[in-house]
């Protein structure tokens, strides 16, 4: 239903249209609707790292109170390595709320990553105070906002000749053919079109012909024989990627620009570039990883974790080998109940887990903030090209070339062009330009940013909220008191994971009691439900009670402590914790309600 | 939160440091092993005298850089000798001790060592590099020094017992008698006893034998105050990160002393660079608490990747099993400590690096001195006397290693245990303080460790005799046709050992020998290489073992080609192809 005022009131009675009118006038809330934006960053196009610094910049700047810039660490090339901090200081400093990290854009080639993390800054500080759920968003977390964690290699993607898959990697020069020189024999853009593509060499075995519907596409031959026993042969086969031998080592494309992987450059599992290749030297040898991973470690009260790539549609959380499986077996419904939403909200996007539906991954970023540091995080894979088909399944050849011609008007082709090549002779070059199959073409983009970001608003919304329940106290005569003391959170995300609870990652929470009025903490602990007849008791320092699993999601933890004193005197209640704002209350030692305390 | 656990945790932990000291005892000790470490050892500021002194002594084949400054400013340093011109490569050896601040000996035992190695074998310094860090972790070492206790971790604060505040009740010296030793107690009611006092010898407390039948009577502290009344002593001392922890292969993460990631340390990131712009190491010695070579780690078992062996790859057992033996032969030591090796240097320099690196220390509890020997019974006679069989022999403890050293404090150092006394600490109550004194189990006497330096010397010099060599045979160019030649080349590894070890060849990180075609002194066109590759890498070429290569090539107007061959441990080799029409 079209819920826009301007054409609703045509065909409403004249009463309604003025009710409607009146409403828009006074407050318009309407989530169709772009915000009235103070800035004129727009969703509908692809901007290189200078472009989303300079945007980022200038969203840091139209809302100063909200969105500030800073500036992490510098990349292997020296090009800022920024993340955007979303805090509402009038609530309180970020580190006093819990926090939401996103990145994006690791891999240099897939760009539409940064998109969605700037989008995700600009959606929420453009409406603030315009849709109550943002503002309440705003106003009880933070965002650590890194819209490109891999500066180089977007910039590389954008200057340079690409495919759509390379300049995935950083651009800190590295000797892939361990030749003693490094990055002396990238691809080359033979045929001018800026995209680096396949190469075809003529062949009286080829695996390959000119497609008939498409003469600038190559279709394989079909390898089973005729009826007369007769194969059949293409003339075409392949000759590899776009590039000739710059190094004449008789390898073509050996050592490009760069040549590994910062998403396998994080603590957590990591293992050599013999075990998982890109690796890098050791965790954080890339100042980019570096730089990032200085910034969460300050941050303890992340609690919720984004980091985005392409492509094929999937919301993926860890672990990325099957050897750390154990480490999400007790926090795995948090993690579902999460993924399973965001399912209903990313059409074509499907809840996976990395190594059992992906492929392995050691020394992943999520895996790092999940494992090492209990933060509840998720990859998503931007795009699916089940997008571009009517019935949501994988598109055929055919929908593929209605798509390319009659749709995107052939801008992510390069005709099939033949050029000399100076060790194979002459070649065609040609095919898919790097803007093609892993990113929405820009049309899309809006949605596609929206969609992932409208996915972490949920994911950020179910980060701790403790507040503290209403306490019971019992008395038990001769001036002593039994209290229970109920800390409640009522998101999905508890204030500690079942990971850092069994890692001991990170300071337990912690309850703070203070007697006043000549009242005595005689001792305390927890007990597992509010009703429970006893209670496991806490042997030394009964002013503190920690707990090491902090408040489970949507539940309950239980503090009890038995008091010495007067009636009427008050035990303050001090609840601290890393990844959830800290609640502070006082306990009356006043009976509660006989009915209640009959419960018991 | 289970808070028994925390402190069974922390028995636990003494119980296996009392089990890694446990399992070994070394060589004769020398004749008097003099006062307790860390009575002579010299400071931060001696060693680097000693590396200058050491620089000087090596008549300008040497020079010192530095690796790291620690958390605490002090300047980490490696000294390399045989490195007069930086230009020149040649296989090096890498030394590092100094690691920790519990083996205080093996700063000592390097440095001696290096001492006898430049002033009796400068010689081997015109074939070879030795890149010597004799003082990695100089901030445990100055802490251990300083405060009399032995100390593995560094100077980074840690908060130990997760309770947001950090380093707020070291140990300490509760009772006031100069030393930080153990506290004990009865169990009170209601918590865990662990230990007993053994009923033989009193003075020892150790875990019950419940397979004996032994019930728990006793808990066991480190001395300290409970400065932050939590209930535990000493749970949260100063520092840190213990650097031999600290390394990549086998991290043991969420290990408090392990750092909060991989390198995570100014003195491991250090040593780690310094080794990754070194691909001229092809042998590594680290003296240290770990031992590769008296108690040769024979598992042949890989990591859960299944890819990267425990300790070492099966198919380099013989080359360190040839290791051991050297260090057997030249130093006569037999016995060593130990410790866990996961997140050690050695490890990392093994399996990530490629190196063959090995870990020594040579310090166990000295022998006890042998009793007298008794007089010879004819046995022809065989008339026993009825007195020999009526002395009983003398009750045995239920822990023979701590046996061993008090016999050792009593006969050999006069020193070295504190006797139990009865104490009233603040928050533990009646208690008695007292057992072994720091470092007499830890670490060898400053006399002891420079013993070993000597016995250790040989072995070294020994050791830089195990190096890959590069030899290329002559360039025969066969002229086939006008134009086309067929170059025949091969290049020999006269060393003793291999190019890298076999799990060198698998890490990828240790460059290639490099082959490669040049005409008129520019890389050949590969066009013009008909058949062979223009550029061959030779990822590993074992001992005395050859490469052959053959190539035809058009050949240009000059008729010039060379064979060019590099490496990261030898000096660029180049051969002008000869010979003649076929």
């Amino acid at each position: 239903m079209n819920r826009n005022p301007r054409t609703f009131a045509s065909a409403a009675t004249v009463v309604s249209a003025l009710v409607v009118a009146t409403t828009s006038l006074t407050h318009r809330v309407d989530a169709q609707d772009r915000p009235a934006a103070k800035s004129t960053i727009r969703f509908d196009h692809y901007r290189d790292f200078d472009q989303l610094m300079a945007d980022s910049k200038a969203l840091a700047a139209a809302h100063p109170a909200l969105l500030t810039y800073v500036e992490l660490g510098k990349s292997s090339e020296g090009r800022p390595v920024f993340a955007l901090i979303l805090n509402n200081a009038k609530t309180g400093p970020d580190t006093d709320k819990p926090a939401m990290y996103i990145d994006g854009n690791i891999h240099g080639n897939e760009i539409n990553a940064s998109e969605t993390v700037l989008y995700t800054a600009w959606y929420l500080v453009e409406n603030y105070g315009k849709l109550e759920p943002i503002t309440k968003l705003v106003d009880r977390s933070a965002f650590y906002l890194v819209p490109c964690a891999n500066p180089d290699g977007r910039a590389n993607w954008f200057a340079r000749q690409n495919s759509p898959h390379s300049s995935r990697t950083g651009m800190k020069p590295t000797d892939d053919d361990r030749d003693g020189v490094a990055d002396e024999d990238g691809p080359d853009d033979l045929d001018g079109d800026g995209s680096v593509g396949m190469m075809w060499r003529r062949d009286p075995n080829g695996t390959h012909r000119r497609s008939e519907l498409d003469p600038n596409e190559m279709e394989r031959v079909d390898p089973l024989p005729r009826a007369d026993g007769t194969i059949r042969r293409g003339d075409w086969s392949m000759a590899g990627m776009e590039g000739i031998d710059n190094d004449g080592d008789g390898q073509v494309n050996e050592d490009g620009p760069g040549g590994y992987d910062m998403n396998r450059n994080w603590p957590a599992g990591w293992n050599p570039d013999h075990v998982q290749g890109g690796a890098g030297d050791w965790p954080f040898s890339y100042p980019e990883t570096e730089a990032i991973g200085r910034f969460i470690m300050t941050k303890p009260n992340i609690a919720a974790g984004q980091a985005y790539h392409n492509t094929g549609g999937m919301i993926l959380r860890g672990p990325g080998v099957p050897q750390r499986e154990g480490a999400y077996a007790r926090d795995r419904g948090t993690y579902d109940a999460i993924a399973r939403v965001g399912e209903q909200m990313l059409p074509g996007y499907r809840s996976m887990v990395i190594h059992s539906d992906l492929y392995p991954v050691h020394g992943g970023f999520v895996n790092w903030i999940a494992e090492s540091l209990g933060i509840v995080s998720f990859t998503n894979e931007l795009w699916t090209e089940k997008r571009i088909s009517q019935n949501g399944g994988d598109p055929s050849p055919q929908m593929r070339d209605i798509w390319q011609d009659h749709v995107l008007f052939g801008q992510t082709k390069s005709p099939l062009k033949e050029v000399d090549h100076p060790t194979l002779g002459k070649v065609l070059v040609g095919g898919g330009t790097k803007w093609s199959s892993r990113i929405p073409p820009a049309f899309m983009l809006e949605e596609e940013c929206h969609r992932n970001a409208a996915f972490t608003f949920f994911h950020a919304a179910e980060m701790p909220r403790v507040t503290m329940g209403p306490s019971l106290v019992r008395k038990l005569g001769d001036g002593l008191w039994e209290v229970t003391v109920e800390l409640r959170n009522d998101a999905m995300i508890p204030t500690r994971t079942a990971r850092a609870a069994e890692a001991k990652a990170g300071v337990p929470d912690r309850v703070q009691l203070t007697a006043n009025k000549g009242a005595s903490i005689v001792a305390s602990g927890t007990a597992d439900r509010r009703y429970d007849r006893a209670f496991d008791v806490q042997r030394e320092q009964p002013s503190v009670v920690w707990l090491e699993s902090g408040v489970p999601g949507r539940g309950s933890a239980y503090v009890r402590f038995l008091a010495a004193g007067p009636e009427g005197a008050e035990v303050a209640v001090a609840f601290t914790s890393e990844k959830a704002t800290d609640v502070k209350g006082t306990v009356k030692l006043v009976a509660s309600d006989p009915a209640e305390q009959a419960a018991k | 939160m289970k808070l028994a656990s925390r402190r069974l945790n922390r028995f636990a932990s003494l119980c296996a440091a009392a089990l890694a000291c446990a399992s070994a005892a070394s060589a004769e000790p020398p004749a008097t092993p003099g006062p307790l470490a860390p009575a002579g050892y010299p400071a931060h500021a001696s060693v680097a005298e000693r590396l200058d002194a050491l620089a000087r002594a090596a008549k300008g084949r040497a020079s010192i850089v530095r690796v790291a400054t620690s958390r605490e400013g002090r300047t980490v340093q490696a000294l390399a000798l045989g490195a007069s011109d930086a230009t020149s490569r040649k296989p090096a050896m890498l030394v590092v001790a100094g690691m920790d601040g519990v083996n205080l000996g093996s700063t000592e035992q390097c440095l001696a060592a290096i001492e006898i190695l430049v002033r009796d074998h400068a010689a081997l310094l015109d074939s070879m590099r030795f890149y010597v860090i004799p003082e990695a972790n100089p901030d445990a070492r100055h802490a251990a020094m300083r405060d009399g206790l032995p100390r593995a971790t560094n100077a980074r604060v840690v908060d130990g017992d997760r309770d947001g505040v950090t380093d707020e009740d070291p140990p300490a010296d509760s009772n006031g008698d100069g030393l930080v030793t153990l506290l004990r107690r009865v169990a009170p009611p209601g918590e865990q006893a662990t230990h007993v006092i053994d009923a033989v010898d009193a003075r020892i407390v150790r875990p019950a034998n419940r397979d004996k039948g032994e019930i728990a009577t006793h808990q066991v502290f480190t001395e300290g105050l409970d400065r932050d009344l939590d209930g535990f002593t000493a749970e949260d001392a100063t520092g840190g990160v213990d650097l031999d922890r600290n390394f990549p292969h086998r991290w043991p993460e969420f290990s408090p002393d392990a750092g909060p990631y991989q390198l995570s340390e100014p003195e491991s990131l250090g040593i780690a660079a310094f080794v990754r712009v070194h691909p001229d190491i092809v042998t590594a010695v680290v003296f240290g608490r770990h031992d590769t070579l008296v108690a040769f780690p024979d598992t042949k078992d890989k990591d859960f990747t299944g890819r990267t062996p425990m300790v070492y790859l099966a198919e380099d057992h013989d080359l360190y099993r040839d290791f051991a033996r050297l260090w057997k032969d030249k130093t006569g030591i037999e016995k060593s400590q130990n410790a866990d090796l996961s997140g050690s240097l050695v490890l990392w320099l093994a399996n990530h690096r490629g190196i063959a690196a090995v870990a020594a220390n040579g310090w166990a509890r000295p022998e006890l001195p042998k009793p007298p020997e008794p007089v010879e019974k004819d046995a022809k006679e065989g008339d026993a006397k009825e007195g020999d069989e009526a002395k009983p022999a003398p009750p045995e403890t239920g822990d023979a290693e701590q046996s061993a050293w008090l016999t050792l404090t009593e006969k050999v150092y006069g020193a070295g245990f504190k006797a139990w006394a009865p104490s009233n600490h603040p928050s533990l109550g009646a208690c008695e303080i007292g057992g072994f004194v720091p470092f007499l189990r830890e670490s060898p006497t400053i006399a002891q460790a420079r013993e070993l330096g000597v016995r250790s010397a040989p072995f070294l010099v020994a050791l830089a005799d195990k190096r890959p060599r590069i030899d290329a045979s002559e360039a025969r160019l066969t002229t086939l046709a006008e134009g086309l030649g067929r170059i025949d080349f091969r290049i020999t590894n006269a060393g003793n050992i291999a190019t890298t070890t076999e799990m060198g060849r698998i890490t990828d990180v240790v460059p290639p020998v490099v082959v490669r075609l040049l005409a008129d002194g520019k890389p050949l066109a590969p066009e013009a290489v008909l058949a062979g590759q223009p550029v061959e890498k030779i990822n590993r070429l074992e001992a005395s073992a050859s490469r052959e290569f053959s190539w035809i090539v058009r050949l240009p107007a000059s008729g010039a080609i060379d064979v060019a061959v590099s490496g990261p441990f030898f000096d660029d080799i180049r051969v002008r192809a000869a010979g003649g029409a076929k």
